[in-house]
Order: C-alpha cells, then sequence, then structure tokens
C-alpha cells in the first residue's frame, strides 16, 4: 500500500515537471505585471499588443505556410515513398534505406548546416523557398517510416489478390493499399507538421534573414529580454496545436470505439 | 478422353541458383479437383502462383484452355485463386469485397449489384453485405473469398490451402461444402494442400509432390492403398515400412531379409536375389491371430496405446525389437487379455510391395 | 508494361529525395572539410588536413568534454527519471496507461523554445521559484539556477525526456509478464527479479533512449544559449559560431563530420544489441 503512493507520487512529480513550464507560461500571459515574477492582476494587453505587432504576426503566418506546404509535400512523397520501398527491388535499394535514417540520427545542426552549404553551393537565395525545401528534408523519413510500418504489417496476399482480380499496379494501390494505409499516413503529417511547428535548429540556419518564422522570433525576443508578450504568443500556440491534437485524438477514438461496437 | 483445361510444358523455377520446380509436365482436366500434396518447401505454391500469372515460369509453357499464357498478366487471366487466410480486403465491406474483380473490368454498376446478389446466395450470405471482414467468422470470411473469385466467372479455381486457418471442426464442414459447391458449378479445382486427410477426402486426382517433382499422380484410393514410392506411403496415412534385401526366392513367394531374424515372405514378381524392397503394411490391416499361420506371423508385446474414440492406435514391439503401430477396434482391443504375448500376421493382400529403394 | 513504368514512377522521388538532399549536402561538408577559408569568410580550394588538427587545440577538446560531460549527464537523469516512471506506470490498467503516455507526449507537440522559454520564466534570478523560497524564507540570496550548467541540464532533460520514456515504455510494456511470474516462480527476488529479467530484456529500449538523448544534446545550441547564458560553449554552439559567426566554414564542417561519425559508431553499438532502426526516433 504504502509503496504504491510512493510510486504514485513518483508519477504526479514527474507530470509536474513536464508541465509546470507550460502553465507558468499561460498564467502570466494574463498578469498585468510585466516583470512575470508575481501574479498581481488579470488582464488581456498582452494579446492586444500582440495582434498589433505586425513582424509578430508575419512571422506567425510564415510558420503555417513552411508547416503546411511541408507537410503536404513530405506526406506524399513519404507515402509514395514507402509503398516503393516496401512493395519493389531496384538497384541501390539498401544504399536509400540506410540514407533515410540519416536524417533521424544525427544531430539536426549537422542537418541544418549541411543543408545550408549545399544551398550557398547551388546558389539558391535563402528564404522561404529554402526553409520549405529543408523541412520537407526531415520529414520525410518520419513519414516513410509510419507509412511503412503500417505496410509491412499488411498481408502481402491483398497485393495478389488485387493483381488476381484483375487490378493493376496503379488500381491495387488506389482502391487497396493507400485505404488501408490512412491511419500512418494521418500520423505521419501530423508528426510532419509538428516536427516544422517546433523546428529550430535547422530553421535557423536556412530561414535567411529575409523569412522569420515563429521560433526563430522567438528565439531573438527571449535573448532581448523577457517579455508577456512572448507569454500570450506562447499561450495561442500552446491551445492551437493542443486543439489540434485533441480533434485528432478524438476522431480516433471515436473510429476505434466504432471497432470495438462492431 | 476428358478435356484438358490446363497444361503445363516443361515447367522450370529457381530464384537465383536455387532451382524450386524442375521439369515439370501436367495436364489438368476440365471439371476435377486436382490437389497438390506435399511438405511444405515442395514447390506446390509455387506452381499453383505459375498457373495464376502471379510468378513467371525460369522456362517452359503454361497453356489454359489451349492458348499459351506466357506474358498474360495475372488480372488478364480467367483464373482466380482462393488465398491463404482469404486476403479480404479488410477496409471493404462483403459486397464491396466480392464487386472488386468486376469494378476492375468496368462492368456496369447494376450488372455488378445483379451478379454479387447471386453470389450471396450461391455461398449462403445473403444479408451480409454491409459486414465488414473483420466481423465474420473464419467460415464465413472463406465463403467470401469464395465468391469474390467465383464472380469473376473464371474457368480454373485455385485454392492455395484455404482451410489451414480453419479449426478443426469447421474444416470437416468445409470441405463437404467446397466438393458440393464444385459438383454444382463444374468448375474446376486446383488445391495445394499439405493436409494429407484433406487432400484424400477432397481430391479427384492427387499429384503428391517432393523437391519439386512430382512423386505420384494418381487417384486418392490408388495413392493409399497402392502406394509406387515410400515417400508417398510415408506421407499418406501411417503406415509401417520395413526395407530389406530379398534372400532367396522358393518357386512363388519370396523371403525378405529386413535384419537378422526377421525375415517377411512375399509374393515373388519376378524378383532376384538381393533385390532391394520395401514392404508397406497399414496399421489397420495387421491381424491379431491366435495360432500361427503358414507364414508370417510374429510375437508381440504391447508397449503403449493412445485411445481415440472408436479405435485404439497401439505401439507393439517385435522380437525383433522393431516396432509396430496397429490400429484396432476399441472392444476388441478392450478384450485382449495377455498384452504381453500376442501374435500378428500380415498377409500377402494386406502388403504392398515396393520395387527398390524409392 | 504499365506497371514497370508505374512502379518507375514511384521510385523516382525516394531516389532523387535521399540523394539530393541527404547524401548530397553531406558529400559536400565532407569536402568542404578539407579545404580552407580565407579571412572574408570564403573557402579557398586547398585540399589540407588543417581544420581536423585543429580539433585537437585544447580549446576545442574543452568544448569536446564539456559537450560530451553535459550530454551524458542529461542521459543519466533521463533514465533515472524515466526508468522508475515507466516500470509504474506500466503496472497500472492499459487504458490508464495509454492515457498517461498521452500526457507524456502532449507538451512536446508544442514548440521547444516555448517550453525553454517556460523554465526561464520559472529559473532566473527573479524567477518564480526565488521568489517563492525567499518569500518563504528558504533562502536568504536568490539561487543561480540558469546561466550555468545547471540551468542547461535541466533544459536538456527536460527538451529530451520524452525520448528516453518512449522506447523504454515500449520495451518495458512488451515484457512477457510471465517471464516476470517464471522468475518469481524459480525463487528470484525482486531486487534479483528486476536486475536479471526485466533489465535485460529492455537493453535495446534503453540503448536506443540514450541515443535520442545523447546526440541531439550535443547540437541543442539554444538550450546552452537560453539557460547557460552563453558562458558554456557545446558543440553545437562551437558549429553554429563557425558557420554564422567566425565565418569558418571548413572548420565548422570538420567538426559537424567529426560528430556524424561518433553518431554513425553509436548508432553500429545500438545494432549490435539489437536494435531495429525503425524504433529510433521514439515514435
Amino acid at each position: 500500500m504504502k509503496k504504491r503512493i510512493l510510486k504514485n507520487i513518483f508519477i504526479i512529480l514527474v507530470y509536474a515537471f513536464l508541465y509546470l513550464p507550460i502553465i507558468i507560461l499561460v498564467v502570466f500571459s494574463f498578469n498585468t505585471s510585466k516583470m512575470n515574477i508575481t501574479f498581481e492582476g488579470f488582464t488581456l494587453k498582452w494579446y492586444q499588443t500582440l495582434f498589433s505587432n505586425r513582424s509578430l504576426l508575419e512571422a506567425f503566418f510564415n510558420t503555417i505556410i513552411v508547416a503546411v506546404t511541408s507537410t503536404f509535400i513530405s506526406t506524399v512523397i513519404g507515402t509514395i515513398s514507402a509503398y516503393a520501398l516496401n512493395r519493389y527491388n531496384f538497384k541501390g535499394k539498401g544504399f536509400i534505406m540506410k540514407l533515410l535514417y540519416i536524417p533521424i540520427v544525427i544531430p539536426e545542426i549537422v542537418l541544418g548546416i549541411s543543408l545550408l552549404s549545399v544551398y550557398t553551393l547551388l546558389k539558391l537565395d535563402l528564404g522561404m523557398m529554402t526553409l520549405i525545401l529543408s523541412h520537407i528534408a526531415f520529414s520525410i523519413p518520419f513519414v516513410i517510416i509510419s507509412v511503412k510500418t503500417i505496410l509491412d504489417d499488411l498481408n502481402p496476399n491483398l497485393y495478389d489478390a488485387s493483381k488476381d482480380l484483375g487490378a493493376g499496379g496503379l488500381e491495387t494501390f488506389r482502391h487497396i493499399i493507400l485505404p488501408s494505409l490512412i491511419p500512418g499516413i494521418t500520423s505521419g503529417a501530423m508528426l510532419a507538421f509538428t516536427l516544422s511547428l517546433d523546428d529550430v535548429v535547422i530553421s535557423y540556419f536556412t530561414a535567411g534573414p529575409s523569412s522569420n518564422t515563429l521560433p526563430l522570433k522567438i528565439y531573438s525576443m527571449i535573448k532581448t529580454g523577457i517579455t508577456p508578450e512572448v507569454n500570450a504568443l506562447s499561450t495561442i500556440i500552446l491551445v492551437v496545436t493542443f486543439t489540434i491534437i485533441l480533434l485528432f485524438t478524438l476522431k480516433q477514438m471515436r473510429s476505434l470505439k466504432k471497432e470495438v461496437v462492431r | 478422353m476428358e478435356k484438358v483445361i490446363v497444361k503445363l510444358e516443361n515447367i522450370k523455377k529457381s530464384y537465383g541458383d536455387k532451382s524450386i520446380i524442375k521439369n515439370l509436365n501436367l495436364e489438368i482436366y476440365e471439371g476435377e479437383i486436382l490437389t497438390f500434396l506435399g511438405p511444405s518447401g515442395c514447390g506446390k505454391t509455387t506452381i499453383l502462383r505459375m498457373i495464376s500469372g502471379l510468378e513467371d515460369a525460369t522456362s517452359g509453357k503454361i497453356y489454359l484452355d489451349g492458348k499459351d499464357m506466357t506474358g498474360v498478366e495475372a488480372k488478364d487471366r480467367e483464373i482466380n485463386t482462393i488465398f491463404q487466410s482469404y486476403a479480404l480486403f479488410p477496409h471493404m465491406n462483403v459486397y464491396d469485397n466480392i464487386a472488386f474483380g468486376l469494378k476492375m473490368k468496368k462492368v456496369p454498376k447494376e450488372e455488378i449489384a445483379k451478379k454479387v446478389k447471386e453470389m450471396l446466395e450461391l455461398v449462403k450470405l445473403t444479408g451480409y453485405e454491409k459486414r465488414k471482414p473483420s466481423e465474420l467468422s473464419g467460415g464465413e470470411q472463406q465463403r467470401v473469398a469464395i465468391a469474390r473469385a467465383l464472380i469473376n466467372n473464371p474457368k480454373v479455381l485455385l485454392l492455395d490451402e484455404p482451410l489451414s486457418a480453419l479449426d478443426k471442426k469447421l474444416k470437416k464442414q468445409m470441405r463437404i461444402e467446397l466438393k458440393e459447391l464444385q459438383q454444382k458449378l463444374g468448375i474446376t479445382f486446383i488445391y495445394v494442400t499439405h493436409d494429407q486427410s484433406e487432400a484424400l477426402s477432397l481430391s479427384n486426382r492427387i499429384m503428391l509432390m517432393h523437391n519439386g517433382k512430382i512423386v505420384e499422380l494418381t487417384t486418392p484410393k490408388d495413392l493409399y492403398e497402392h502406394p509406387k514410392t515410400k515417400f508417398a506411403a510415408d506421407f499418406i496415412g501411417d503406415a509401417n515400412i520395413f526395407s530389406g534385401k530379398v534372400l532367396n526366392i522358393k518357386e512363388t513367394f519370396a523371403e525378405v531379409l529386413i535384419n537378422a531374424d526377421f525375415k517377411i515372405i512375399i509374393n515373388n514378381d519376378n524378383f532376384k536375389e538381393n533385390d532391394k524392397v520395401t514392404i508397406v503394411i497399414r496399421p489397420e490391416n495387421i491381424k491379431l491371430v491366435t495360432k500361427d499361420k503358414d507364414y508370417n506371423t510374429y510375437n508381440i508385446k504391447i508397449k503403449s496405446s493412445i485411445y481415440d474414440g472408436a479405435y485404439y492406435t497401439v505401439i507393439a514391439k517385435m522380437e525383433t525389437n522393431k516396432e509396430l503401430k496397429i490400429l484396432l477396434p476399441k472392444d476388441k482391443y478392450e478384450l485382449l487379455k495377455d498384452k504381453d504375448m500376442l501374435k500378428v500376421h500380415f498377409s500377402f493382400e494386406d502388403m504392398v510391395i515396393i520395387k527398390g529403394e524409392r | 508494361m504499365k506497371d514497370k513504368l508505374f512502379k518507375k514512377i514511384i521510385t523516382i522521388p525516394v531516389i532523387v529525395y535521399a540523394l539530393v538532399l541527404i547524401l548530397l549536402p553531406l558529400i559536400y561538408i565532407f569536402i568542404l572539410s578539407f579545404l580552407k577559408s580565407d579571412s572574408y569568410g570564403g573557402v579557398i580550394n586547398v585540399f589540407n588536413l588543417g581544420n581536423y588538427l585543429k580539433i585537437f587545440d585544447m580549446v576545442y577538446i574543452k568544448v569536446f568534454v564539456q559537450s560530451f560531460l553535459i550530454a551524458l549527464v542529461t542521459t543519466l537523469i533521463c533514465i533515472l527519471i524515466a526508468y522508475p516512471f515507466c516500470l509504474f506506470i506500466s503496472q497500472k490498467k492499459k487504458k490508464t496507461q495509454t492515457l498517461l503516455m498521452a500526457l507524456v507526449i502532449l507538451p512536446f507537440l508544442t514548440n521547444s523554445l516555448i517550453r525553454t522559454y517556460g523554465w526561464i520564466v520559472l529559473l532566473r534570478k527573479e524567477g518564480v521559484i526565488n521568489t517563492i523560497l525567499l518569500n518563504l524564507n528558504i533562502i536568504d540570496n536568490p539561487l543561480s539556477l540558469m546561466y550555468n550548467n545547471l540551468g542547461i541540464i535541466i533544459g536538456m532533460v527536460y527538451t529530451l525526456l520524452p525520448f528516453m520514456i518512449l522506447p523504454l515504455y515500449s520495451s518495458i510494456s512488451k515484457i512477457d509478464n510471465r517471464l516476470i511470474e517464471a522468475s518469481k516462480d524459480l525463487g528470484a527476488g525482486s531486487m534479483a527479479t528486476f536486475f536479471k529479467v526485466i533489465v535485460p530484456s529492455t537493453v535495446t529500449g534503453l540503448f536506443n533512449g540514450s541515443l535520442m538523448v545523447f546526440i541531439p544534446c550535443i547540437g541543442y545550441f539554444f538550450i546552452a544559449d537560453l539557460l547557460g547564458g552563453g558562458k558554456l560553449m557545446l558543440l553545437g554552439n562551437l558549429i553554429k559560431n563557425q558557420f554564422l559567426t567566425a565565418r569558418n566554414w571548413p572548420f565548422g564542417a570538420a567538426i559537424s563530420i567529426t560528430l556524424l561519425i561518433i553518431t554513425f559508431v553509436l548508432v553500429k553499438l545500438y545494432k549490435k544489441t539489437g536494435g531495429k532502426m525503425d524504433d529510433l526516433g521514439g515514435f
């Protein structure tokens, strides 16, 4: 009995550690004092100043554009690639597969500077283009893995059955494989999206001076000093991400429940 | 002569250096159930996949209804397959699964609906249209797989271990259903299994395979009662198998030496001394006797027995230490008194003689 | 025939991607690492090993040692927190487990900078923790909780903890309960069961987690910047400075290549212990 209580206390402490900074941020975003030390009164003024801050809003939209575009492209390429890797053998496939793990295991900073170097080599101007390209670069392997896991678990006879019943390669992919992959594709896309929103390191090197994303903007704001505006902005981002995740989870739970009921 | 529907001519198949099928020739008749039987890895599924077009032969030709199938893809062959564990499309309901083949052929919707309805009636699943495969029992899934294949009106239906995923009782029931269905439709079935009892009960002919070669191709009855190879005798059913050499020949009989004191007399069939001979006796054909017969009477002791409802399978030891498997009806076994002093007799008609060592 | 074309079309994207966005950049910095920089931030095409020799300067060796120490301490603390945490969680009901794991992942789906910023609010001299402790008269002078190694380690542990928890939890929850029962049945006590049965069956999960904590830890320059106050130079900061401030790209490339080699060695070790590549990445 005593042991169980101690165990639960430990678990609670870990969660406190995980959530403390987030809760503090949210709470102080409503604080009248600029100092972020003690809570003096409730206000929404930081949210107001936030919305009149044009460069911050611009950064926010940039972030969304980068995240949406890179998620879309990397999900499409990742899904097709996972299918190709699962289904076909081609020359150098083993080598390509090894390369795919590199963005996942190497330190982000190495990927960041090497992409920066290549853009310079190819004389690409740093900006939204290079930023999106870099986000695609680190997202694709994650999409491939989450889709491939499902593909590897699919009954290999499904391909044969489809062929046997008169379907060609494209038709098999469209009618049989793609529908089964939906969960893997959504989780891959979710992963790509959050990775893109979260990324600091790679964006730091590949964004260039002209295009600012939110993480970069926040980074420079924090370095110059703490203001509750940043809290307000963080709170908004938190709420947005949590809402997306909640909707996604609810949807999944509902479809799961359906399965169970059946 | 019956019409040949599928013909395999000098088929060879190898993966890299590994040869799977070694020059196979086979004619399959219209309307028969032919079973490919053999241990796993004998190449039976590979042949099936070559017939369906899912795999190409390394060399040789396959004809369907007289037409050369070389270069014809699986999707364009009038052959369909019931896959192992069925491979029903998990995200589609029963209706869409069955309709899939016709949809691929761009058949008009109304016609598809009509055909699916017919198929559901055929496999007794009317009313199951909206269910997903995960909501069906094993037997129901099997029937959907059958309907999904048959709706395409194939000339030949291939069945790849279709009953392996079912429990024992359902297996027996589905055997009967399959056989009835085949008789009703008259379509050629090519059936792959490693289960000899399934093969015996279902087939018109059995092709027994080993290491990519045909061992025997004949009717189930012939295969069981008159195996021509040691492998067939051993693989099909239970058998006591003795290998030895002809010791001497006395007019119409030959005496075969199995080991030291163990000799068996068999009918002389143009034997010479020292010819190698294999003698097969099914457990149910070994008779208990009270008195010595003119020939082949042996003393045995019962070592152990397994009760199996109507029968006892008895393991007995001969005086020469050889073990003998005997199948005894329940009442007969339970009436036995002295289980240490019994006699058995191998009669000529109960022994199958295989010349040579094959 | 049409199928062959389809195959070609769908295999091309992954090949192009892997070669252009992964291999080419790495090859380029590899080449770069053997070139020379001029004093204006440009690159001179002269082959030399000078960049690699420079790493052996005491100044830079110190950076390597500091980085690895921080990464090592972070990894160890993550294990110490994550192992009991996962073990305790795995004893809960299956439904509770799913919920609790979702709660672990949730905060990490938001921006890591924002979370780091939260720690600044908590840890700085006039921060929440110091204020509370001062007001309660537990301390007389504010504690230095950040702008030092402590701050960096807190930030790193916080940011990377889920990457330890996720693989560890998945390997702990995969332990066949019958193994534990068998061990107890055979007379092993709780301690013996833990060390002889549970720990050995989680080695790959442990290694996986350590890899996913250790490697990023070396590169997260922004945590060292924000919570370390720029006092402590980590490898990530060094590389960043070479590329953006000092503009000595060849030297930055040489450090990156060294870091890459170390990463590959660690991954090789992970695979040797039976780890699967697909399990890396934590998700």
